[in-house]
C-alpha cells in the first residue's frame, strides 16, 4: 500500500470558500479548492492512495491522480511506502514560543516624552522587549534624531522603526548622518512627503527609508488589511494561530503617555508619569486580547486567510462581543469576504458607516477617497 | 546557579538564557574573554573576573563551548611559563572535573570523538554503518566508495566531497596519505538528530529530490530549499543509538543518518558539540526551552 504525506510544515488554512496551504519552510501561501483539502485529510488520516481511489470511485480518478501530481510537483507532499514510514512523521507542533513579557512596543512620542524616552527605554529593555516603533508627528532635525537614537546605547534593543514628518533637509546626507554611529534603526517612515518610494537598506544607508505622501498625524491611519501585508512567516503563522497577531506580547504608549496595549486602542492602564510599564502589565485587564485569535473572530474563522493576516482590536466592525466583553468583530478595515472571494473597499460599505463615525475616522476616509 | 560556558553572541545561549530569565533562574555566562581563577575557599570557589561562585552553589552546567581554563601570564622565561603551565593544566583539569558532578550538558573533555572508534562502537551497538576502509592507495576502482577525511567530524571535506559520483578521483595530495573510504550510501532522506541525557528529537532532510545535492544536503539549494520535517526514530534505533553515546560517555550531540530507499537506518556519524538550532528551529521543537527546563529543574 502507498501513503501520502503532506510535509508537516505546510499548514492547510482551510477557509469556508476556498482554502490556502501555509508553506511555513518555504514561507509563501497557495490557494487551492476545498474539493483537495478533502483529499488532504482523507490522506492524512492514514487512508492509502489505493484506498483513496476506490473511495472517490473510477469518474474522480483523474481529478485526484491531478492533485496528487500538482502536490508532489510542487514538493507539497510525498510518497510513504508502508503505514509503519508514514507514521514515523508526526505532526509539527504548532505552539508558538518565546522568551521575554514583551517583544514589542509602540511610542507616539510627544515633545514631553522625547525628554524622558530614556526612562521608557530603560523600563523597555528590562521587560526585555526587542522592537520598538517610535511614532513622531512632527519633523525631526538631524540632532533630535540622533539624540533620540543615541539612548538606545546599552540596551538590548535591537529593531527601531521610526515614523515622522518629511522636510526640506531630509536627503542623502541627512541619511548617511544617521548611519554615523551603530544604531538598532532599522526603518524609517517620512510621511508628508512630496513623493511615495521605499529605498530598501543598502551599504551606504543601513536602514529601509520609506516617503509616503500620506499624512500621518494620529494612529488612526494603523489596522489597514490588505493582501500587500499578507505575510507568511514561520513564527508569525504560529503566533497568530495562537495569540493575537497584533497585540500579543505588545505594548503601546499615546502621545498623552497613557499606557495601552496599542495606542489607538481606548482602555489605558496608567500614565507613564505615575506608572511603570511592568504595573500596567500585571493589570488584569492588560493581556485581555492577547489570547483572541482569528478563529475566535467573526467573519475572520471563516476566512482562508486567517493565520497570514493581521489582526485590529482598535478598529473593528462593531458588531459582535463575546461572554467575557470581548469584541470579536472582523477588523473594520478589511475589504475582503471570505464567502464570495471578493474584495472591495472597506470604508464605502453601507454596515461599516457607524463604526467609521464612532471611531471618528471620517477625514481619512475622505482623505483616502 | 546555573554555570554557561559560551562565546559572545552565540544565537543559542541568548535564547536559552532569555527563558532562564524569563524563570527567574539565576545563571552565569563565562565567555572565552573572562579571567578564571579558582580556589579551594568554602569547598571550591570560582571567581569569573570579579564574581565570586561558590561550587556548592552551582546545580547545572551547560559546556555550551568551552570550559573551564586558566589564561596563564607569559613571562617570557620558558622554563617558568612551562611550569606554570602544566601547574594550571592541572587545575583546570580538577575543576572541570568538579563541574561535570553536577547536571550537566556537554563536558569538557568530550569535545572531540575519534571517528573510527565512533564507528567501531555503533557497530558494536548494532547500528548499520557504511562499509569502510583504511588504505593507503586504493587501487579498486569501485565508484561507489567516496573518500573522507579521516580525522574529526570532516565527513564532507570540501575539495573531497565535490567528488561527482560516480568518478572518484584522489588528489594527488592525497594518493600516498592514509585514507578513509567510505562506501555511498543510496538515501531516501537523511536524518539529524539531537540528542539529550537520553531523548531523541530528530529531523528528515529530503534532499534526493534535488540531484545537486545527493551527496551533501549542506550544498544549499536556495530556490527549493530540502524539505525539513520532523521525524520520529524507530525505538529499536533509538536504543541502538543510546547505547552508542552511553559507551562514548556523552550526554549530549548531534547524530546524522541515512534512511536508506529500503527504509534501513544508517549510521554516519556524531558531532558532540551538538548544535541544535538547525533541527530545533525548523521543526519548531524549541530545545532551546527544553535545554532551560532541564538546567532549571
Ligand atoms: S476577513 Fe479580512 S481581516 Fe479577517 S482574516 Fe480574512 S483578510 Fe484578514
Amino acid at each position: 500500500m502507498t501513503y501520502f504525506k503532506l510535509f508537516t510544515n505546510c499548514i492547510v488554512s482551510k477557509g469556508i470558500a476556498r482554502s490556502l496551504i501555509c508553506d511555513l519552510q518555504r514561507q509563501s501561501s497557495t490557494l487551492i479548492p476545498n474539493d483537495l483539502v478533502a483529499i488532504i485529510t482523507e490522506l492524512d488520516s492514514a487512508t492509502s492512495v489505493e484506498d483513496l481511489f476506490r473511495q472517490y470511485g473510477a469518474e474522480n480518478r483523474e481529478t485526484i491522480s491531478e492533485y496528487l501530481a500538482y502536490l508532489t510537483e510542487n514538493e507539497y507532499g510525498f510518497y510513504c511506502e508502508s503505514l509503519e514510514e508514514f507514521n514515523r512523521f508526526p505532526p509539527m507542533s504548532t505552539a508558538f514560543s518565546g522568551s521575554g513579557k514583551i517583544t514589542n512596543a509602540v511610542i507616539e512620542v510627544s515633545e514631553d516624552m522625547e525628554r524622558n524616552l530614556g526612562t521608557i527605554l530603560e523600563q523597555l529593555n528590562g521587560l526585555r522587549c526587542t522592537s520598538l516603533v517610535l511614532m513622531f508627528y512632527r519633523p525631526m532635525d538631524i540632532d533630535g534624531l540622533q539624540s533620540v537614537l543615541e539612548r538606545f546605547d546599552g540596551t538590548e534593543i535591537s529593531s527601531v522603526e521610526i515614523v515622522t514628518a518629511y522636510h526640506e533637509a531630509v536627503g542623502a546626507d541627512f541619511l548617511k548622518n544617521l548611519n554615523a554611529r551603530l544604531t538598532p534603526l532599522t526603518s524609517i517612515l517620512f510621511y508628508n512627503a512630496p513623493f511615495d518610494r521605499t529605498d530598501p537598506w543598502d551599504r551606504n544607508i543601513y536602514f529601509d527609508v520609506r516617503f509616503s505622501r500620506s499624512n500621518i498625524h494620529s494612529f488612526k491611519h494603523c489596522g489597514i488589511v490588505s493582501a500587500a501585508y499578507f505575510d507568511t512567516n514561520f513564527p508569525k503563522v504560529l503566533e497568530a494561530m495562537n495569540h493575537n497577531s497584533c497585540l500579543h506580547k505588545k505594548i503601546g504608549i499615546d502621545i498623552h503617555g497613557n499606557i495601552k496595549n496599542c495606542p489607538a486602542m481606548e482602555t489605558s492602564f496608567g500614565n507613564i508619569r505615575e506608572t511603570k510599564l511592568a504595573e500596567a502589565l500585571e493589570h488584569p485587564g492588560f493581556k485581555q486580547y492577547w489570547g483572541l485569535t482569528k478563529d475566535d473572530i467573526a467573519v475572520c474563522r471563516d476566512c482562508e486567510y486567517r493565520y497570514i493576516c493581521t489582526d485590529c482590536r482598535a478598529y473593528t466592525g462593531r458588531t459582535h462581543i463575546d461572554t467575557g466583553g470581548l469584541d470579536t468583530s472582523k477588523p473594520l478595515k478589511c475589504g475582503y469576504d471570505p464567502y464570495t472571494n471578493e474584495w472591495a473597499e472597506w470604508s464605502v460599505h453601507p454596515l461599516r458607516q457607524e463604526a467609521i463615525r464612532y471611531y471618528g475616522l471620517e477625514e481619512l476616509v475622505r482623505n483616502n477617497e | 546557579m546555573i554555570l554557561i560556558f559560551s562565546e559572545v553572541n552565540d544565537l543559542s545561549t541568548l535564547a536559552v538564557a532569555g527563558y532562564l530569565d524569563d524563570y527567574g533562574v539565576p545563571y552565569t555566562v563565562v565567555l572565552k574573554t573572562d579571567t578564571l581563577r579558582y580556589t579551594d575557599a568554602d569547598k571550591g570557589t570560582l571567581y569569573i573576573g570579579e564574581n565570586k561562585i561558590c561550587l556548592k552553589d552551582i546545580h547545572a552546567v551547560w559546556f555550551r563551548r568551552g570550559k573551564f581554563f586558566i589564561r596563564s601570564n607569559a613571562f617570557k622565561d620558558r622554563e617558568l611559563d612551562l611550569y606554570l603551565y602544566e601547574n594550571n593544566v592541572i587545575i583546570e583539569d580538577y575543576v572541570n572535573y568538579k563541574l561535570e558532578q553536577v547536571k550537566s550538558i556537554g563536558s569538557a573533555a568530550g569535545l572531540h570523538v575519534n571517528k573510527l572508534i565512533v564507528l567501531e562502537k555503533a557497530k558494536a551497538c548494532g547500528l548499520t554503518v557504511p562499509d569502510y576502509c583504511l588504505e593507503h592507495d586504493f587501487q579498486q576502482q569501485d565508484a561507489t566508495y567516496i573518500v573522507k577525511g579521516v580525522n574529526g567530524n570532516t565527513h564532507f571535506n570540501s575539495d573531497q566531497l565535490r567528488i561527482i559520483l560516480p568518478v572518484v578521483k584522489l588528489n594527488d595530495s592525497h594518493s600516498s596519505g592514509l585514507s578513509f573510504f567510505q562506501r555511498y550510501t543510496e538515501k531516501k532522506y537523511e536524518l539529524r538528530i539531537f540528542y539529550l541525557h537520553g531523548r531523541f528529537w530528530s529531523m528528515a532532510i529530503f534532499s534526493q529530490n534535488d540531484p545537486q545535492t545527493t551527496t551533501d544536503f549542506r550544498k544549499y539549494n536556495k530556490e527549493r530549499p530540502n524539505r525539513n520535517i520532523p521525524y520520529t526514530l524507530p525505538t529499536a534505533i533509538e536504543a541502538k543509538l543510546t547505547c552508542l553515546m552511553e559507551s562514548l560517555s556523552l550526554n549530549t550531540g548531534s547524530i546524522d543518518m541515512i534512511v536508506t530507499p529500503s527504509l534501513e537506518h544508517v549510521f554516519l556519524e556524531v558531532n558532540p558539540v551538538g548544535q541544535f538550532g538547525m533541527v530545533s528551529l525548523p521543526c519548531n521543537y524549541n530545545l532551546e526551552k527544553e535545554i532551560a527546563d532541564f538546567l532549571k529543574s
